[in-house]
């Protein structure tokens, strides 16, 4: 067994259920073979990686780590934003950086020069990160206790929505280049985000963009989003207030101290 | 190649049924997929035609079974088909309803032999 997290390597354990086979239902419908049997499953297909995030939301809390998922499409400012935060906020909170992409272990070199722990992990020909991978992460990390692990996901706002990681919170990254009709386009991401960054707000003198909209079409698929407005350009106090506010949250411990 | 990665899952735990109950072969497997699941219909099947060969279930039949959308009204509880996340309460225009269907992506049967 896992010393860190409880999970188990023990591929021989059965759990058995006193009827003998798994949800068998005997069935002698007519066009079918009479030695057809019929098994009722009804299991969920991601089930494998809700379950293991589970465990990690689990163990984040049960160990005080504040677990941002960072999610958005290729370009949107999501490294720099990352290390903006670490250099902005290294004395108030230590981070813990998980970098995703198909290849490469550039994003990981650029957090590295923060003086940040990283670890890359490379998908390959995958578009997203599931648990498994967050899990592994996490132990070749050795993340402690008290600590801001961020994520960075692959960038692709469509398939890492249907995966959770076992995060505390899920912070979409929008730059204003991209549009302010991004959250109807994505509804699912969208709707499963805690945070809205728009970012890049310092170009916006130079397009024709609408903050406004760009936030009604987030908030008719998710009216509980919130939302803060960055640039890595100019200071920005918004996004460090709402990550001092939620990880003072996350890093309580048990007696309040 | 999303959908592939999630054929080979399905495939996964389909032989690992068939197996655990000592049968031969999968004849059949039934998939539920929901309107809001993120899965796209067209392709989870075409990838499962790819990830079933040369398994035990190389010649089951794949029946798929798509789910829509549903939400319930959180102003006036009424209960409607939705074909987006974005989409208002037909009765009262009431906007945000909990989405109580269509997020499904579920292998509900397998048939063995």
């Amino acid at each position: 067994m896992c010393q860190d997290c409880g999970c188990s390597t023990n591929s021989e354990v059965r759990i058995n259920r006193l009827d003998g086979v798994t949800g068998e239902v005997c069935s002698v419908n007519a066009g079918h073979d009479h030695h057809d049997r019929l098994f009722v499953l009804e299991q969920d297909v991601l089930e494998h990686n809700d379950i293991l995030a589970e465990k990690m939301r689990g163990y984040f809390k049960g160990n005080s780590i504040f677990a941002i998922n960072f999610v958005s499409s290729p370009g949107s400012g999501k490294t720099t934003l990352l290390e903006k935060t670490i250099t902005g906020l290294a004395d108030e909170m230590d981070f813990y950086v998980i970098e995703g992409d198909q290849q490469t272990l550039n994003d990981a070199q650029r957090i590295n020069e923060t003086g940040a722990p990283v670890v890359q992990i490379n998908t390959g020909s995958g578009c997203h990160l599931d648990a498994d991978m967050i899990h592994r992460a996490v132990h070749e990390l050795e993340v402690p206790n008290h600590s801001v692990l961020m994520i960075e996901n692959v960038g692709n706002l469509v398939c890492p929505a249907m995966f959770d990681l076992g995060e505390t919170k899920r912070v979409v990254i929008v730059s204003v280049t991209e549009g302010e009709d991004k959250p109807a386009k994505y509804p699912l991401m969208f709707e499963s985000s805690d945070l809205c960054i728009v970012n890049k707000v310092d170009l916006l003198p130079y397009l024709d963009f609408d903050m406004e909209k760009l936030k009604n079409h987030a908030l008719s698929v998710n009216p509980d989003i919130q939302f803060v407005e960055h640039s890595a350009a100019h200071p920005q106090s918004e996004w460090f207030d709402w990550l001092r506010c939620h990880a003072i949250v996350a890093n309580l411990s048990p007696n309040g101290e | 190649m999303h959908e592939l990665g999630l054929a080979l899952r399905i495939v996964d735990i389909a032989t690992e049924h068939a197996q655990r109950n000592k049968a031969g072969r999968v004849t059949e497997l039934e998939l539920i997929v929901g309107a809001f699941s993120g899965v796209m219909f067209e392709s989870i099947r075409a990838c499962l035609e790819i990830a079933k060969k040369d398994t035990l279930l190389d010649d089951a039949k794949i029946v798929i079974e798509q789910i829509s959308g549903r939400g319930q009204c959180q102003n006036c509880s009424a209960d409607f088909e939705m074909s987006g996340l974005e989409d208002k309460c037909p009765e009262c225009d009431g906007a945000n309803p909990s989405i109580v269907g269509g997020k499904e992506f579920q292998l509900r049967s397998i048939r063995v032999a």
